[in-house]
C-alpha cells in the first residue's frame, strides 16, 4: 500500500503519467496524493481530461490538496476521479499507507 | 502517536519548503511528533542566518528556527551540502578559515548517517521535494 506523492504540473512533468503507467501495469491497493503544481491537474481541459479518464478506469483514489488549489485561485469542485484533503488529511494519508513514494 | 522524519531538498524560495512546513505544523496539530528534520541539498539554504528578504515576503529560516525551538525538534542539515553552498557553522569557519560563520540557531550540521536513523527509528520517512 503505497501513496505517490506528486508534486509537478502534468503539463511540465511526465512524473504523474509515469506513475499511472505503473499502477496500470501493477493492480495493486494504491492511491495517489497530488500537491503543488500537480493540483493543475483538476482544471478541466482536453489534455488532462484523458488522464481524469485513465484514473477512473484505475479506480484508485486521487486526493488533491485543497490549499494548493486555494492559493492557485483554482475550483474546489472537482471532477468525480478527485477527492480533497486538507494538511490533517494529507499527514493521516502518510500513515494510512506503508510508505509514500516521491514522483519527480 | 506516530513519528516522523522529514526530508526537506528545497530552498525557501521553493514551495517544497512551505509544503513541508505546512506538513510539519499539521503533524504536530495531529497529536504525532517529529523525530527529525533532515536539510540535504538546496535545502540546507533554511538554515541560514544571513537571509533578509523585503519586508512584503515570509523569512522561511526565521519561521522553520520558531518551529524547532518551540517544539525543540531535531534539525539536522547535511555537511557536504551545506559546505557546498556555504551554509558554516562556528566549528567550519574555524577548519576551513573562513571569515564568518552563518549557521541559524536551533539547526546542526552533521552527516547523511542522520538521514538513515531517521529512516530506521521513525514510523514514517516523507520527501518535500523542490
Amino acid at each position: 500500500m503505497i501513496l505517490h506523492l506528486i508534486n509537478k504540473s502534468p503539463a511540465k512533468s511526465s512524473a504523474l503519467e509515469d506513475c499511472i503507467a505503473v499502477l496500470q501495469a501493477k493492480k495493486s491497493t494504491s492511491a495517489m496524493m497530488l500537491i503543488e503544481d500537480a493540483v493543475y491537474l483538476t482544471v478541466s481541459q482536453a489534455g488532462n481530461e484523458a488522464l481524469h479518464e485513465k484514473i477512473r478506469t484505475l479506480a484508485l483514489p486521487c486526493y488533491i490538496l485543497k490549499e494548493d488549489l486555494t492559493i492557485r485561485g483554482l475550483s474546489l469542485d472537482l471532477a468525480d476521479c478527485f477527492s480533497l484533503v486538507d494538511y490533517a488529511g494529507f499527514v493521516q494519508l502518510s500513515l494510512d499507507y506503508d510508505k509514500v513514494q516521491n514522483w519527480s | 502517536m506516530q513519528s516522523f522524519t522529514l526530508v526537506i531538498y528545497g530552498s525557501p524560495e521553493s514551495q517544497s519548503s512551505s509544503t513541508a512546513l505546512n506538513y510539519a505544523r499539521a503533524l504536530l496539530k495531529s497529536g504525532h511528533e517529529i523525530y527529525r528534520l533532515f536539510f540535504y541539498q538546496d535545502g540546507v539554504l533554511n538554515a541560514c542566518s544571513f537571509n533578509t528578504p523585503t519586508q512584503d515576503e515570509e523569512n522561511l529560516p526565521v519561521i522553520w528556527q520558531t518551529l524547532i525551538q518551540e517544539h525543540r525538534i531535531d534539525a539536522v542539515v547535511c555537511v557536504a551540502s551545506a559546505l557546498e553552498r556555504g551554509i558554516i557553522d562556528a566549528a567550519e569557519a574555524e577548519r576551513y578559515e573562513l571569515p564568518a560563520s552563518n549557521l541559524r540557531e536551533g539547526f546542526e550540521i552533521s552527516g547523511l548517517g542522520q538521514l538513515v536513523d531517521g529512516l530506521i527509528n521513525s514510523d514514517r520517512l516523507i520527501n518535500f521535494l523542490p
